[in-house]
Protein backbone atom coordinates (compact mmCIF):
# COMPACT_ATOMS: atom_id res chain seq x y z
CA UNK A 1 0.00 0.00 0.00
CA UNK A 2 1.05 3.58 -0.87
CA UNK A 3 1.90 5.93 2.17
CA UNK A 4 -0.59 8.68 2.31
CA UNK A 5 0.54 10.56 5.42
CA UNK A 6 -1.68 12.56 6.64
CA UNK A 7 -0.47 16.05 8.27
CA UNK A 8 -2.18 18.71 10.68
CA UNK A 9 -3.63 20.97 8.74
CA UNK A 10 -5.41 17.96 6.23
CA UNK A 11 -6.37 16.38 9.61
CA UNK A 12 -7.71 19.66 11.49
CA UNK A 13 -9.64 19.86 7.83
CA UNK A 14 -11.55 16.56 7.92
CA UNK A 15 -12.57 16.77 11.43
CA UNK A 16 -14.22 20.32 10.65
CA UNK A 17 -15.98 19.15 7.86
CA UNK A 18 -17.67 16.71 10.04
CA UNK A 19 -21.35 16.93 10.81
CA UNK A 20 -21.54 19.37 13.90
CA UNK A 21 -22.98 17.45 16.38
CA UNK A 22 -26.77 19.23 17.01
CA UNK A 23 -26.79 21.78 19.08
CA UNK A 24 -29.57 20.77 21.13
CA UNK A 25 -27.48 17.06 21.28
CA UNK A 26 -24.89 19.19 22.92
CA UNK A 27 -27.11 20.83 25.34
CA UNK A 28 -28.68 17.94 26.30
CA UNK A 29 -25.32 16.27 27.53
CA UNK A 30 -24.15 19.59 29.04
CA UNK A 31 -27.32 19.83 31.18
CA UNK A 32 -27.61 16.03 31.72
CA UNK A 33 -24.01 15.81 33.10
CA UNK A 34 -25.02 19.19 35.74
CA UNK A 35 -26.57 17.27 38.59
CA UNK A 36 -28.38 20.53 39.42
CA UNK A 37 -29.93 21.21 35.76
CA UNK A 38 -32.98 23.13 36.25
CA UNK A 39 -35.93 21.07 34.84
CA UNK A 40 -37.21 23.32 32.94
CA UNK A 41 -33.62 23.99 31.26
CA UNK A 42 -33.52 20.73 30.08
CA UNK A 43 -37.09 20.90 28.59
CA UNK A 44 -36.98 23.83 26.93
CA UNK A 45 -33.77 22.49 24.92
CA UNK A 46 -36.13 19.04 23.87
CA UNK A 47 -39.23 20.95 23.05
CA UNK A 48 -36.78 23.32 20.24
CA UNK A 49 -35.75 20.24 18.77
CA UNK A 50 -38.46 19.04 16.64
CA UNK A 51 -36.30 15.88 15.74
CA UNK A 52 -35.44 14.99 19.27
CA UNK A 53 -38.88 16.15 20.66
CA UNK A 54 -40.21 13.20 18.30
CA UNK A 55 -37.92 10.77 19.45
CA UNK A 56 -38.63 11.22 22.99
CA UNK A 57 -42.40 11.64 22.73
CA UNK A 58 -41.95 8.57 20.41
CA UNK A 59 -40.34 6.34 23.32
CA UNK A 60 -42.24 7.72 26.51
CA UNK A 61 -45.21 6.02 24.88
CA UNK A 62 -43.63 2.94 23.53
CA UNK A 63 -44.12 -0.67 24.94
CA UNK A 64 -40.94 0.03 26.80
CA UNK A 65 -43.21 2.43 29.61
CA UNK A 66 -46.47 0.90 28.96
CA UNK A 67 -47.59 4.10 30.33
CA UNK A 68 -51.55 3.82 30.63
CA UNK A 69 -52.15 7.16 29.08
CA UNK A 70 -50.51 9.11 26.15
CA UNK A 71 -48.10 11.68 26.49
CA UNK A 72 -48.06 13.97 23.86
CA UNK A 73 -45.67 16.74 25.21
CA UNK A 74 -42.37 17.28 26.77
CA UNK A 75 -43.43 19.00 30.24
CA UNK A 76 -46.26 16.05 30.42
CA UNK A 77 -43.31 13.42 30.02
CA UNK A 78 -41.36 14.75 33.00
CA UNK A 79 -44.65 14.63 34.78
CA UNK A 80 -45.24 11.26 34.52
CA UNK A 81 -41.97 9.80 34.45
CA UNK A 82 -40.13 12.23 36.27
CA UNK A 83 -37.07 14.10 35.59
CA UNK A 84 -34.34 12.33 36.19
CA UNK A 85 -35.65 9.32 34.15
CA UNK A 86 -35.78 11.96 31.51
CA UNK A 87 -32.93 13.10 31.83
CA UNK A 88 -30.78 9.48 31.18
CA UNK A 89 -33.28 8.63 28.01
CA UNK A 90 -32.82 12.60 26.66
CA UNK A 91 -28.99 12.10 27.27
CA UNK A 92 -28.91 8.34 25.07
CA UNK A 93 -31.53 9.51 22.69
CA UNK A 94 -29.55 12.42 21.56
CA UNK A 95 -25.98 10.62 21.14
CA UNK A 96 -28.15 8.17 19.05
CA UNK A 97 -29.86 10.53 16.63
CA UNK A 98 -26.19 12.71 16.29
CA UNK A 99 -24.91 9.79 14.75
CA UNK A 100 -24.20 10.27 10.94
CA UNK A 101 -26.68 8.50 9.12
CA UNK A 102 -25.06 8.72 6.00
CA UNK A 103 -21.28 8.73 4.05
CA UNK A 104 -20.75 8.17 0.12
CA UNK A 105 -17.62 5.90 0.84
CA UNK A 106 -18.42 2.51 1.43
CA UNK A 107 -18.92 2.44 5.06
CA UNK A 108 -22.01 0.78 6.02
CA UNK A 109 -23.63 3.20 8.23
CA UNK A 110 -26.68 0.86 9.30
CA UNK A 111 -23.73 -1.69 10.20
CA UNK A 112 -21.80 1.23 11.77
CA UNK A 113 -24.47 2.36 14.12
CA UNK A 114 -25.63 -0.84 14.87
CA UNK A 115 -21.54 -1.74 16.20
CA UNK A 116 -21.54 1.28 18.24
CA UNK A 117 -24.75 1.14 19.78
CA UNK A 118 -23.88 -2.43 20.92
CA UNK A 119 -20.29 -1.18 22.17
CA UNK A 120 -22.38 1.34 23.63
CA UNK A 121 -24.36 -1.39 25.43
CA UNK A 122 -21.89 -3.62 26.45
CA UNK A 123 -20.36 -0.39 27.53
CA UNK A 124 -22.90 0.18 29.81
CA UNK A 125 -23.42 -3.01 31.10
CA UNK A 126 -20.08 -3.32 32.84
CA UNK A 127 -20.80 -0.21 34.17
CA UNK A 128 -21.67 -1.98 37.93
CA UNK A 129 -19.74 -4.55 37.15
CA UNK A 130 -16.73 -1.82 37.51
CA UNK A 131 -18.20 -0.65 40.56
CA UNK A 132 -19.83 3.10 38.86
CA UNK A 133 -23.08 4.56 38.99
CA UNK A 134 -25.53 5.46 36.26
CA UNK A 135 -24.05 8.59 35.40
CA UNK A 136 -20.84 7.00 34.44
CA UNK A 137 -22.46 4.44 32.87
CA UNK A 138 -24.17 7.46 30.23
CA UNK A 139 -20.44 8.42 29.51
CA UNK A 140 -19.11 4.94 28.56
CA UNK A 141 -22.73 4.34 26.59
CA UNK A 142 -21.54 7.38 24.76
CA UNK A 143 -17.69 6.98 24.25
CA UNK A 144 -19.35 3.61 22.99
CA UNK A 145 -21.43 5.46 20.66
CA UNK A 146 -18.88 7.28 19.32
CA UNK A 147 -15.56 5.43 19.70
CA UNK A 148 -15.25 4.34 15.95
CA UNK A 149 -16.32 8.15 14.45
CA UNK A 150 -12.67 8.43 13.09
CA UNK A 151 -13.32 5.68 10.54
CA UNK A 152 -16.24 7.84 9.56
CA UNK A 153 -14.00 10.65 9.24
CA UNK A 154 -11.61 8.49 6.64
CA UNK A 155 -14.70 7.07 5.18
CA UNK A 156 -15.92 10.49 4.33
CA UNK A 157 -12.72 11.95 3.00
CA UNK A 158 -10.45 9.29 2.05
CA UNK A 159 -12.57 6.57 0.73
CA UNK A 160 -10.14 4.69 -1.55
CA UNK A 161 -7.32 4.59 1.59
CA UNK A 162 -9.88 3.40 3.83
CA UNK A 163 -11.34 0.87 1.43
CA UNK A 164 -8.02 0.09 1.15
CA UNK A 165 -7.44 -0.33 4.94
CA UNK A 166 -9.93 -2.43 5.32
CA UNK A 167 -9.44 -5.54 2.45
CA UNK A 168 -5.82 -5.32 3.62
CA UNK A 169 -6.92 -5.83 7.50
CA UNK A 170 -9.27 -8.39 7.04
CA UNK A 171 -6.77 -10.26 4.05
CA UNK A 172 -4.02 -10.45 6.18
CA UNK A 173 -5.47 -10.41 9.79
CA UNK A 174 -3.78 -7.10 10.50
CA UNK A 175 -5.43 -4.85 12.52
CA UNK A 176 -6.94 -1.56 11.06
CA UNK A 177 -4.99 0.92 13.49
CA UNK A 178 -1.63 -0.42 12.43
CA UNK A 179 -2.69 -0.24 9.14
CA UNK A 180 -3.73 3.43 9.44
CA UNK A 181 -0.56 4.38 11.54
CA UNK A 182 1.66 2.95 8.71
CA UNK A 183 -0.08 4.47 5.56
CA UNK A 184 -1.67 7.66 7.42
CA UNK A 185 0.69 8.32 10.18
CA UNK A 186 -2.31 8.61 12.62
CA UNK A 187 -5.02 6.20 13.31
CA UNK A 188 -9.10 5.96 13.66
CA UNK A 189 -8.62 6.44 17.24
CA UNK A 190 -7.11 9.51 17.09
CA UNK A 191 -8.92 11.32 14.45
CA UNK A 192 -12.78 10.00 16.34
CA UNK A 193 -10.81 11.88 19.93
CA UNK A 194 -10.41 14.63 17.60
CA UNK A 195 -13.71 14.60 16.52
CA UNK A 196 -15.05 14.13 20.03
CA UNK A 197 -13.45 17.16 20.70
CA UNK A 198 -14.78 19.15 18.12
CA UNK A 199 -18.49 17.91 19.67
CA UNK A 200 -17.66 19.35 23.19
CA UNK A 201 -17.88 16.28 24.35
CA UNK A 202 -16.16 15.73 28.13
CA UNK A 203 -12.42 15.29 27.91
CA UNK A 204 -12.58 12.04 29.91
CA UNK A 205 -14.81 10.87 26.85
CA UNK A 206 -12.12 12.17 24.07
CA UNK A 207 -9.38 10.42 26.01
CA UNK A 208 -10.94 7.09 26.04
CA UNK A 209 -12.07 7.31 22.55
CA UNK A 210 -8.20 7.65 22.00
CA UNK A 211 -6.51 5.68 24.32
CA UNK A 212 -9.38 2.98 25.17
CA UNK A 213 -7.42 -0.06 23.00
CA UNK A 214 -3.96 1.12 22.78
CA UNK A 215 -1.80 0.46 25.95
CA UNK A 216 0.67 3.41 26.67
CA UNK A 217 2.86 3.72 29.57
CA UNK A 218 2.67 7.41 29.32
CA UNK A 219 -1.28 7.53 29.49
CA UNK A 220 -2.85 6.51 33.05
CA UNK A 221 -5.70 4.21 32.43
CA UNK A 222 -9.29 5.79 33.54
CA UNK A 223 -12.02 3.66 34.35
CA UNK A 224 -13.63 4.85 31.45
CA UNK A 225 -10.93 3.26 29.21
CA UNK A 226 -10.87 0.16 30.50
CA UNK A 227 -14.79 -0.18 30.28
CA UNK A 228 -15.01 0.70 27.02
CA UNK A 229 -12.00 -1.60 26.31
CA UNK A 230 -13.70 -4.38 27.99
CA UNK A 231 -16.73 -3.81 26.21
CA UNK A 232 -15.08 -4.29 22.76
CA UNK A 233 -13.20 -7.04 23.87
CA UNK A 234 -16.32 -8.84 25.01
CA UNK A 235 -18.03 -8.30 21.98
CA UNK A 236 -15.33 -9.63 19.76
CA UNK A 237 -15.25 -12.78 21.86
CA UNK A 238 -18.64 -13.10 21.93
CA UNK A 239 -19.31 -12.72 18.49
CA UNK A 240 -16.14 -14.51 17.24
CA UNK A 241 -14.91 -10.75 14.82
CA UNK A 242 -14.15 -7.54 15.28
CA UNK A 243 -13.47 -5.85 11.92
CA UNK A 244 -11.51 -2.89 13.85
CA UNK A 245 -9.27 -4.36 15.85
CA UNK A 246 -8.89 -8.26 14.32
CA UNK A 247 -6.39 -8.11 16.81
CA UNK A 248 -5.89 -9.86 20.22
CA UNK A 249 -6.23 -7.08 22.93
CA UNK A 250 -2.73 -5.70 24.64
CA UNK A 251 -2.35 -7.65 27.27
CA UNK A 252 -1.69 -4.25 29.48
CA UNK A 253 -5.54 -3.35 28.99
CA UNK A 254 -6.66 -7.03 29.91
CA UNK A 255 -4.18 -6.47 33.12
CA UNK A 256 -6.16 -3.10 33.57
CA UNK A 257 -9.37 -4.06 33.31
CA UNK A 258 -9.19 -7.42 35.43
CA UNK A 259 -7.40 -5.15 38.22
CA UNK A 260 -10.83 -2.98 37.92
CA UNK A 261 -12.74 -6.20 37.88
CA UNK A 262 -11.22 -7.99 40.54
CA UNK A 263 -11.00 -11.07 38.68
CA UNK A 264 -10.30 -12.78 35.25
CA UNK A 265 -12.14 -11.41 32.19
CA UNK A 266 -13.05 -14.18 31.33
CA UNK A 267 -15.71 -15.07 33.93
CA UNK A 268 -17.71 -12.12 32.10
CA UNK A 269 -18.53 -14.47 29.35
CA UNK A 270 -20.80 -16.69 32.06
CA UNK A 271 -23.04 -13.18 32.11
CA UNK A 272 -23.01 -13.77 27.73
CA UNK A 273 -26.91 -14.45 28.05
CA UNK A 274 -27.44 -10.91 30.14
CA UNK A 275 -24.89 -9.24 27.92
CA UNK A 276 -26.65 -10.10 24.80
CA UNK A 277 -30.23 -9.24 26.20
CA UNK A 278 -28.76 -5.92 26.99
CA UNK A 279 -27.49 -5.23 23.41
CA UNK A 280 -30.52 -6.87 21.76
CA UNK A 281 -32.73 -4.02 24.07
CA UNK A 282 -30.69 -1.52 23.33
CA UNK A 283 -31.04 -2.00 19.47
CA UNK A 284 -35.08 -2.21 19.65
CA UNK A 285 -34.39 1.34 21.77
CA UNK A 286 -32.74 2.74 18.91
CA UNK A 287 -35.36 1.40 16.42
CA UNK A 288 -38.20 3.04 18.48
CA UNK A 289 -36.42 5.95 18.93
CA UNK B 1 -56.36 -7.47 56.58
CA UNK B 2 -53.75 -6.33 58.63
CA UNK B 3 -50.04 -5.07 58.06
CA UNK B 4 -47.09 -5.77 59.94
CA UNK B 5 -43.96 -3.21 59.49
CA UNK B 6 -40.73 -5.00 59.04
CA UNK B 7 -38.56 -2.54 58.09
CA UNK B 8 -39.45 1.00 58.23
CA UNK B 9 -35.85 3.15 57.65
CA UNK B 10 -35.27 5.26 54.43
CA UNK B 11 -32.00 4.81 52.90
CA UNK B 12 -29.93 2.95 54.79
CA UNK B 13 -30.12 0.79 57.86
CA UNK B 14 -29.48 2.38 61.36
CA UNK B 15 -29.19 -0.15 64.07
CA UNK B 16 -28.49 1.91 67.88
CA UNK B 17 -29.75 2.60 70.49
CA UNK B 18 -31.72 5.84 69.62
CA UNK B 19 -33.63 3.95 66.74
CA UNK B 20 -35.12 1.24 68.93
CA UNK B 21 -38.00 2.13 69.19
CA UNK B 22 -39.54 3.19 65.73
CA UNK B 23 -36.69 0.27 64.07
CA UNK B 24 -33.18 0.17 61.99
CA UNK B 25 -34.00 -1.89 59.42
CA UNK B 26 -34.99 -0.57 55.43
CA UNK B 27 -38.29 -0.95 54.15
CA UNK B 28 -40.38 -4.20 53.97
CA UNK B 29 -44.14 -4.52 55.05
CA UNK B 30 -46.30 -7.91 55.48
CA UNK B 31 -49.86 -7.96 54.36
CA UNK B 32 -51.30 -10.31 56.93
CA UNK B 33 -54.57 -12.04 55.56
CA UNK B 34 -56.31 -15.14 57.23
CA UNK B 35 -55.95 -16.82 54.24
CA UNK B 36 -53.54 -17.39 51.11
CA UNK B 37 -49.82 -16.77 50.58
CA UNK B 38 -47.61 -14.20 51.71
CA UNK B 39 -47.74 -10.69 50.03
CA UNK B 40 -44.79 -8.77 50.59
CA UNK B 41 -43.87 -5.13 49.86
CA UNK B 42 -40.01 -4.15 49.17
CA UNK B 43 -37.04 -6.22 50.21
CA UNK B 44 -34.91 -4.25 52.27
CA UNK B 45 -33.17 -5.39 55.33
CA UNK B 46 -36.24 -5.70 57.02
CA UNK B 47 -37.20 -8.75 55.19
CA UNK B 48 -34.52 -11.10 56.69
CA UNK B 49 -36.74 -11.51 59.56
CA UNK B 50 -39.70 -11.93 58.16
CA UNK B 51 -38.20 -14.69 56.31
CA UNK B 52 -37.21 -16.45 59.35
CA UNK B 53 -41.00 -15.95 60.49
CA UNK B 54 -42.68 -17.28 57.26
CA UNK B 55 -40.16 -20.35 58.21
CA UNK B 56 -42.20 -21.80 60.99
CA UNK B 57 -45.02 -22.59 58.16
CA UNK B 58 -43.28 -24.53 55.16
CA UNK B 59 -43.49 -24.23 52.79
CA UNK B 60 -43.14 -20.77 51.65
CA UNK B 61 -45.41 -19.05 48.87
CA UNK B 62 -44.43 -15.62 48.50
CA UNK B 63 -45.11 -12.68 46.47
CA UNK B 64 -42.69 -9.98 46.84
CA UNK B 65 -43.63 -6.22 44.94
CA UNK B 66 -40.61 -4.13 44.47
CA UNK B 67 -41.51 -0.96 44.22
CA UNK B 68 -38.06 0.58 43.09
CA UNK B 69 -34.61 -1.13 42.87
CA UNK B 70 -32.91 1.63 45.15
CA UNK B 71 -30.90 -0.16 47.58
CA UNK B 72 -32.75 0.19 50.62
CA UNK B 73 -35.66 -1.64 49.16
CA UNK B 74 -34.13 -4.68 47.95
CA UNK B 75 -30.82 -5.23 49.84
CA UNK B 76 -32.57 -8.00 52.50
CA UNK B 77 -33.15 -9.87 49.63
CA UNK B 78 -30.02 -11.83 49.36
CA UNK B 79 -30.72 -13.33 53.21
CA UNK B 80 -34.14 -13.99 52.25
CA UNK B 81 -34.55 -17.32 54.03
CA UNK B 82 -37.38 -18.99 51.54
CA UNK B 83 -35.10 -18.11 48.32
CA UNK B 84 -33.02 -20.99 49.87
CA UNK B 85 -34.96 -23.65 50.22
CA UNK B 86 -36.53 -26.32 47.79
CA UNK B 87 -39.84 -26.41 47.61
CA UNK B 88 -40.38 -22.65 48.60
CA UNK B 89 -42.14 -20.20 45.99
CA UNK B 90 -40.87 -16.96 45.51
CA UNK B 91 -42.22 -14.48 43.19
CA UNK B 92 -41.11 -10.96 42.43
CA UNK B 93 -43.12 -8.00 40.87
CA UNK B 94 -41.64 -4.58 40.15
CA UNK B 95 -41.23 -2.03 37.46
CA UNK B 96 -38.80 -2.28 34.04
CA UNK B 97 -35.75 -0.15 34.19
CA UNK B 98 -36.05 2.38 31.10
CA UNK B 99 -32.97 3.95 31.34
CA UNK B 100 -30.59 0.72 31.78
CA UNK B 101 -33.30 -1.56 29.58
CA UNK B 102 -33.55 -4.04 32.19
CA UNK B 103 -36.35 -6.23 33.51
CA UNK B 104 -36.35 -6.86 37.27
CA UNK B 105 -34.79 -10.11 36.91
CA UNK B 106 -31.76 -8.49 35.61
CA UNK B 107 -31.46 -6.29 38.29
CA UNK B 108 -32.39 -8.91 41.19
CA UNK B 109 -29.55 -11.10 39.85
CA UNK B 110 -27.53 -8.80 39.25
CA UNK B 111 -27.12 -7.99 42.96
CA UNK B 112 -26.43 -11.23 44.04
CA UNK B 113 -23.15 -11.75 41.58
CA UNK B 114 -20.34 -13.39 42.82
CA UNK B 115 -18.71 -9.83 43.51
CA UNK B 116 -21.44 -8.72 46.04
CA UNK B 117 -22.18 -12.19 47.63
CA UNK B 118 -21.03 -15.50 47.75
CA UNK B 119 -24.21 -17.26 46.82
CA UNK B 120 -25.40 -16.62 42.99
CA UNK B 121 -29.16 -16.07 42.20
CA UNK B 122 -28.64 -19.58 39.90
CA UNK B 123 -27.81 -21.41 43.13
CA UNK B 124 -31.12 -20.37 44.91
CA UNK B 125 -32.95 -23.35 45.45
CA UNK B 126 -36.74 -21.78 45.31
CA UNK B 127 -38.66 -21.91 42.47
CA UNK B 128 -38.36 -18.23 41.82
CA UNK B 129 -40.21 -16.22 39.12
CA UNK B 130 -40.30 -12.59 37.74
CA UNK B 131 -42.90 -10.11 36.42
CA UNK B 132 -41.88 -6.86 35.22
CA UNK B 133 -45.41 -4.84 35.33
CA UNK B 134 -46.43 -1.80 33.72
CA UNK B 135 -48.27 1.17 34.87
CA UNK B 136 -52.06 0.11 35.90
CA UNK B 137 -51.38 -3.62 35.87
CA UNK B 138 -53.11 -5.67 38.38
CA UNK B 139 -52.61 -9.15 39.95
CA UNK B 140 -53.91 -11.22 41.94
CA UNK B 141 -52.62 -13.16 44.53
CA UNK B 142 -54.83 -15.72 46.28
CA UNK B 143 -58.04 -13.21 46.23
CA UNK B 144 -56.37 -10.40 46.82
CA UNK B 145 -55.78 -7.72 43.70
CA UNK B 146 -52.55 -5.56 44.02
CA UNK B 147 -52.47 -3.13 41.24
CA UNK B 148 -49.13 -0.88 40.18
CA UNK B 149 -49.38 3.08 40.06
CA UNK B 150 -46.60 4.92 39.27
CA UNK B 151 -45.16 7.60 41.32
CA UNK B 152 -42.46 10.19 41.21
CA UNK B 153 -39.20 9.27 42.14
CA UNK B 154 -35.69 9.21 40.67
CA UNK B 155 -36.36 5.69 39.06
CA UNK B 156 -39.32 4.31 37.86
CA UNK B 157 -41.32 3.28 41.05
CA UNK B 158 -44.34 1.46 41.48
CA UNK B 159 -46.78 2.44 44.42
CA UNK B 160 -48.87 -0.97 45.08
CA UNK B 161 -52.85 -0.61 45.79
CA UNK B 162 -54.04 -4.06 47.53
CA UNK B 163 -57.79 -5.00 47.53
CA UNK B 164 -58.32 -7.97 49.79
CA UNK B 165 -61.19 -8.75 52.18
CA UNK B 166 -63.61 -6.01 51.41
CA UNK B 167 -60.75 -3.20 52.34
CA UNK B 168 -58.24 -1.42 50.26
CA UNK B 169 -54.62 -0.30 51.44
CA UNK B 170 -52.27 1.48 48.94
CA UNK B 171 -48.44 1.53 49.85
CA UNK B 172 -46.13 4.58 47.82
CA UNK B 173 -43.03 3.35 47.90
CA UNK B 174 -41.01 6.25 47.71
CA UNK B 175 -42.97 9.17 46.24
CA UNK B 176 -42.20 12.55 46.13
CA UNK B 177 -44.94 14.74 45.00
CA UNK B 178 -44.26 16.37 41.92
CA UNK B 179 -43.56 19.89 41.95
CA UNK B 180 -44.33 22.65 39.13
CA UNK B 181 -40.42 22.99 37.02
CA UNK B 182 -41.84 26.89 36.51
CA UNK B 183 -41.97 29.86 38.63
CA UNK B 184 -45.13 31.95 39.17
CA UNK B 185 -44.73 34.45 36.69
CA UNK B 186 -43.11 32.12 33.71
CA UNK B 187 -45.11 31.83 30.48
CA UNK B 188 -45.75 28.18 31.41
CA UNK B 189 -46.44 28.27 34.87
CA UNK B 190 -50.54 27.64 34.73
CA UNK B 191 -50.10 25.11 32.20
CA UNK B 192 -47.31 23.04 33.64
CA UNK B 193 -49.96 23.13 36.88
CA UNK B 194 -52.58 21.75 35.06
CA UNK B 195 -50.97 19.08 34.11
CA UNK B 196 -49.37 17.73 37.49
CA UNK B 197 -53.13 18.33 38.62
CA UNK B 198 -53.53 15.57 36.05
CA UNK B 199 -50.41 13.31 36.98
CA UNK B 200 -52.13 13.58 40.64
CA UNK B 201 -55.60 13.02 39.92
CA UNK B 202 -54.46 9.31 37.72
CA UNK B 203 -52.92 8.37 41.42
CA UNK B 204 -55.66 9.65 43.41
CA UNK B 205 -58.41 8.25 41.55
CA UNK B 206 -56.86 4.52 42.21
CA UNK B 207 -56.65 5.04 45.46
CA UNK B 208 -59.45 7.01 46.56
CA UNK B 209 -61.18 5.65 49.84
CA UNK B 210 -58.10 3.37 50.47
CA UNK B 211 -58.72 2.14 54.38
CA UNK B 212 -55.22 2.97 54.56
CA UNK B 213 -52.25 4.85 53.08
CA UNK B 214 -48.57 3.90 54.06
CA UNK B 215 -46.72 6.43 52.63
CA UNK B 216 -43.13 7.80 52.17
CA UNK B 217 -42.51 10.54 54.97
CA UNK B 218 -38.69 10.91 55.12
CA UNK B 219 -38.25 14.89 55.50
CA UNK B 220 -39.84 17.55 57.82
CA UNK B 221 -41.04 20.31 56.46
CA UNK B 222 -38.21 22.43 57.64
CA UNK B 223 -36.15 19.83 56.18
CA UNK B 224 -37.43 19.26 52.80
CA UNK B 225 -36.25 22.66 50.66
CA UNK B 226 -33.14 21.40 51.14
CA UNK B 227 -33.66 17.85 49.62
CA UNK B 228 -35.77 18.52 46.48
CA UNK B 229 -36.23 16.18 43.43
CA UNK B 230 -34.06 13.52 46.01
CA UNK B 231 -37.84 11.70 45.54
CA UNK B 232 -39.17 11.99 48.82
CA UNK B 233 -42.03 13.30 50.77
CA UNK B 234 -43.30 15.24 53.87
CA UNK B 235 -45.21 14.77 56.90
CA UNK B 236 -47.83 17.21 55.61
CA UNK B 237 -47.37 16.00 51.98
CA UNK B 238 -48.53 12.60 53.36
CA UNK B 239 -51.28 13.75 55.37
CA UNK B 240 -52.20 16.12 52.65
CA UNK B 241 -52.28 13.09 50.04
CA UNK B 242 -54.62 10.91 52.60
CA UNK B 243 -56.82 13.74 53.38
CA UNK B 244 -57.14 14.20 49.33
CA UNK B 245 -58.78 10.68 48.81
CA UNK B 246 -60.29 10.54 51.73
CA UNK B 247 -58.39 7.88 53.50
CA UNK B 248 -59.50 6.18 56.64
CA UNK B 249 -55.72 6.50 58.48
CA UNK B 250 -51.82 7.67 57.14
CA UNK B 251 -48.73 5.35 58.28
CA UNK B 252 -45.61 7.55 57.79
CA UNK B 253 -43.03 5.51 57.23
CA UNK B 254 -39.21 5.53 55.01
CA UNK B 255 -38.42 7.38 58.21
CA UNK B 256 -34.91 9.85 57.42
CA UNK B 257 -32.11 7.52 58.95
CA UNK B 258 -30.43 10.13 61.04
CA UNK B 259 -33.71 10.67 62.90
CA UNK B 260 -33.95 9.10 66.15
CA UNK B 261 -36.75 8.14 68.27
CA UNK B 262 -37.14 10.92 70.83
CA UNK B 263 -37.39 13.10 67.41
CA UNK B 264 -40.15 10.76 66.08
CA UNK B 265 -42.03 11.24 68.98
CA UNK B 266 -42.10 14.75 69.18
CA UNK B 267 -43.14 14.86 64.79
CA UNK B 268 -45.86 11.98 66.09
CA UNK B 269 -47.21 14.33 69.00
CA UNK B 270 -47.03 17.48 66.79
CA UNK B 271 -49.42 15.37 64.17
CA UNK B 272 -51.72 14.44 66.94
CA UNK B 273 -51.86 17.90 68.09
CA UNK B 274 -52.86 19.35 65.24
CA UNK B 275 -55.02 16.87 63.85
CA UNK B 276 -59.06 17.51 62.84
CA UNK B 277 -61.82 15.22 63.68
CA UNK B 278 -61.92 14.88 60.16
CA UNK B 279 -58.28 14.51 59.41
CA UNK B 280 -57.54 10.44 58.93
CA UNK B 281 -55.80 8.68 61.84
CA UNK B 282 -51.99 9.47 61.40
CA UNK B 283 -49.40 6.67 63.00
CA UNK B 284 -45.80 6.57 62.44
CA UNK B 285 -44.66 3.35 61.62
CA UNK B 286 -42.65 1.20 64.10
CA UNK B 287 -40.91 -1.97 63.36
CA UNK B 288 -42.74 -4.81 64.53
CA UNK B 289 -46.01 -2.69 64.43
CA UNK B 290 -49.27 -4.65 62.93
CA UNK B 291 -52.14 -2.30 61.85
CA UNK B 292 -55.78 -3.27 61.09
CA UNK B 293 -56.48 -1.88 57.83
CA UNK B 294 -59.76 -0.82 58.64
CA UNK B 295 -59.24 0.49 62.12
CA UNK B 296 -55.95 2.12 61.25
CA UNK B 297 -54.20 1.34 64.17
Amino acid sequence: MTTNKLDSARISKMVTDMPAFPRSVQEVLALTNDINCAPRDLVRVIEHDPVLRGRMTRLVNSAYFGLSRRIDSVKEAVAYIGLNTLKHLAMSVAAVGALPKKNKAGLQMDEFLRDSLAVGAAARWLTPRLGLGTRDGDDLFLAGLVHKIGQVVLALHMPKVFRAIRQRSQERGIPEHQLELQVLGTTHFELGALVALKWNLQEHIVDTVRHHWLYSPDVERSVWMDGLFGATWLLSMINGTDRAPQSKPMPECVVALETRLGHPAVELLEERQSLQDAVKKTKAFAEIT
Amino acid sequence: MFVKFWGTRGSIATPGNDTVKYGGNTTCIQVCRDEGPAIIFDGGTGIRALGLELMKSMPVEAHVFISHTHWDHIQGLPFFVPLFVPGCKVNFYGAFDPVYHRGLADILKAQMDYCYFPVREGELKAEISYRSLKEGETVSVGGARVTAVLMNHPVMNFGYLIEADGQKMFFTGDHEPPRNIYEPGDEEYEEYGEILQLKNESIYEKIRDADMIVADSMYTEKEYPAKVGWGHGTHSTCLEMARQVGAGSVVMTHHEPIRLDAELDAIDAEFRGKRSDDDPKVVFAREGLMIDVGQGE
